[in-house]
């Protein structure tokens, strides 16, 4: 599970401070696919960037998995993103030096596992993701639909409870965005995994179990899943 | 791999940077191994002269410069208390013609061969001439000798063989083994045929009684004698005269030594450090350039350590390649020049494993240090203002 109580976010930079989020408060169930859309200036990727602990808030808690995790030391947090949390970006998201598996295997670099552990498992989530025949090839030699497959397996493969993507989609083509997306879900029901997806494609609002909508640092509202209204939007206040 | 398909994508400044540090390394290489030539000569010149007690002229040459002692001295000498034997010598130039090499030159050295040859019994220490083929002439013999080592090579000298000096003709009856020190380049003639040559040398040798002249006195103490005490005798009763103790040998020796190596690796520091400064400018663009990726890796749960540890990884390579680049051209000038100088005697670089691996561990340590400050920057970075970088 994933909570945001009462988050404030004030950056001081400049002459006047500046509220990015004024007061969030949320839960993420596990297992939920949820979508934060809004316009630019709405406060969607700060937000992404505190429950992703590579930021924190000014005021207010943030829990992952019931732990409290918005006042832990900076130190700790790099600890805590390689256990607990995968990233998704919109571009730039693989290392031009590395091979599809070894942009997989990257943060397992960084978690201490063997090479050969470390191998088999990215190997296998580019199974998943479909592109195991593809390993050896530099992200150069990947479409932009290819490449943000293998951002997603690389997100996966330290078994995280939660997956953060930021516009995973906006540069991709309409065809090869409902492509990720339908992976993404895929992916979320087979491994029940949580994925907060940060967007303005209606496409990923489409396929969400919920949708939650932000205005100037706050959430305006939830919307209602599109998708046959399957689950209802619960768990929020405005 | 990723470390060198990076060097690699920027290969064109990577080239430039290896450069800079290839000259540095090659320029410690070859400096360095004249350095080691002498002092692996200097350490045989302390070894030769640590159980010698050299006595010169006051206000003379110092420790290695000849004058003209009586020969008389030898006998005062002997008397000293703790002297087991006294070295007497008459040295000259080998050859007429000598050219001007670097080091020293060729000694035709006369020696009284019944105290040469005492040595072994009397000292015993690591001075002691050691033969490889041959030994000694007998004491009423002329017109023999007994050449060093660079000697022997430098003329093709066998046992028997004829060696021409200053218009006299010398049979071969001894090669030395190496001593890494002077009496690899010289010839030991009796005393008696360099006191003729000297005589005949000059008009004003004529005019002196040569026979009672030396060019240098060595007091071998006696075992079981401190030989600076020795010394300390043997100056009091020659008060004339200059007395070196080992000791004091040792501490002339080791100061030339100190200024030589200071001279010549200072130069080469400078061109090392202008190495250093080019990798620290190749690895602050690197960083600059790869800010949007320190960011992603930070967000995959990178710690700072993490990302300090892969740049200063990489400038580590960096150093290295251009240490062994260095070593290896240093290595080929050192051994080509040694291929045309040896056969005339004179070997002027040596490498020693001492130096090839300090060569390589320094430029390794150059590669670290110059590669923090740019690595410390890329490890501090904020991972939200990195992963908006472009």
């Amino acid at each position: 599970m994933v909570e945001a109580l009462d988050v404030h976010k004030v950056y001081r930079t400049g002459q006047r401070p500046f509220p990015a989020l004024r007061g969030v408060t949320f839960t993420l169930q596990p297992g939920e696919f949820v979508s934060v859309m809004g316009r630019s200036g709405s406060g969607k990727s700060t937000l992404l960037h505190i429950l992703g602990c590579l930021d924190r808030p000014t005021s207010g808690q943030v829990r992952l998995g019931g732990m409290e995790v918005s006042r832990l030391p900076a130190r700790e947090l790099p600890a805590l993103r390689r256990s607990k949390i995968g990233f998704v970006f919109q571009h730039h998201n693989l290392l031009p030096s590395l091979t599809a598996l070894g942009n997989v295997m990257l943060p397992l670099r960084y978690s201490r596992i063997s090479t050969r552990e470390a191998q088999n498992r990215a190997l296998a989530l580019l199974e998943e993701v479909g592109l195991a025949d593809r390993a050896g090839h530099r992200p150069a030699e990947l479409s932009g639909g290819e490449q943000q497959r293998v951002a997603l397996a690389r997100a996966l493969v330290n078994e995280p409870e939660l997956l953060l993507a930021d516009e995973p989609t906006g540069e991709l083509d309409s065809q090869t965005a409902r492509h990720i997306v339908g992976v993404m879900r895929r992916l979320n029901r087979s491994r029940g995994q949580t994925f907060l997806l940060v967007t303005h494609d209606p496409t990923v609002g489409e396929a969400a179990d919920r949708v939650v909508e932000m205005l100037d640092g706050r959430i305006v509202g939830p919307k209602a899943a599109v998708q046959g209204g399957e689950r209802p939007a619960h768990g929020l206040e405005p | 791999m990723e470390i060198l398909h990076n060097l690699w994508q920027r290969r064109g400044r990577v080239s430039l940077t290896l450069l800079g540090i290839v000259i540095g390394v090659f320029a410690l290489v070859v400096m360095g191994a004249m350095a080691e030539r002498v002092n692996i000569m200097l350490t045989g010149a302390t070894r030769f002269l640590a159980d010698r007690i050299v006595i010169g002229e006051r206000g003379g040459g110092g420790l290695f410069g000849s004058g003209t002692l009586p020969a008389g001295l030898a006998s005062d000498i002997r008397q000293v208390p703790g002297v087991a034997l006294v070295e007497s010598a008459v040295a000259l130039m080998l050859k007429d013609d000598q050219n001007f090499s670097f080091g020293m030159p060729d000694i035709l050295e006369g020696v009284n061969v019944e105290e040469v040859a005492r040595l072994s019994t009397k000292a015993a220490g690591p001075s002691d001439f050691k033969f490889a083929q041959g030994g000694w002439w007998q004491p009423q013999e002329h017109l023999k000798a007994v050449v060093g080592a660079d000697i022997a090579r430098e003329y093709g000298l066998r046992l028997g063989s004829a060696l021409e000096s200053r218009g006299k003709t010398f049979t071969v009856v001894g090669i030395l083994q190496r001593m890494m020190t002077g009496p690899d380049k010289m010839a030991f003639v009796p005393i008696a045929d360099a006191r003729a040559i000297l005589r005949d040398s000059h008009p004003v040798f004529r005019a002196l009684d040569v026979d009672s002249l030396v060019g240098s006195l060595y007091a071998i103490p006696a075992l079981g004698h401190n030989p600076d005490q020795v010394a300390q005798a043997i100056q009091e009763r020659l008060p004339a005269n200059k007395v070196y103790s080992p000791s004091e040998a040792r501490k002339q020796i080791a100061g030339f030594s100190a200024v030589f190596n200071l001279v010549i690796l200072g130069s080469t520091m400078v061109a090392l450090l202008v190495g250093g400064l080019s990798i620290m400018n190749t690895m602050v663009v690197s960083v600059s350039e790869r800010v949007r990726e320190i960011g992603l890796k930070k967000a995959l749960g990178a710690g700072d350590n993490d990302i300090l540890k892969e740049f200063l990884l990489e400038s580590l390579v960096i150093g290295l390649v251009g240490g062994l680049m260095g070593l290896l051209a240093g290595g080929i000038l050192v051994v080509s020049v040694n291929h045309f100088t040896a056969p005339g005697g004179t070997t002027i670089f040596t490498v020693t494993p001492r130096l090839a691996l300090g060569s390589l561990g320094f430029s390794a340590l150059l590669g670290v240090g110059a590669g923090m400050v740019p690595a410390l920057r890329a490890a501090r970075l904020d991972p939200i203002e990195a992963l908006r970088d472009r």
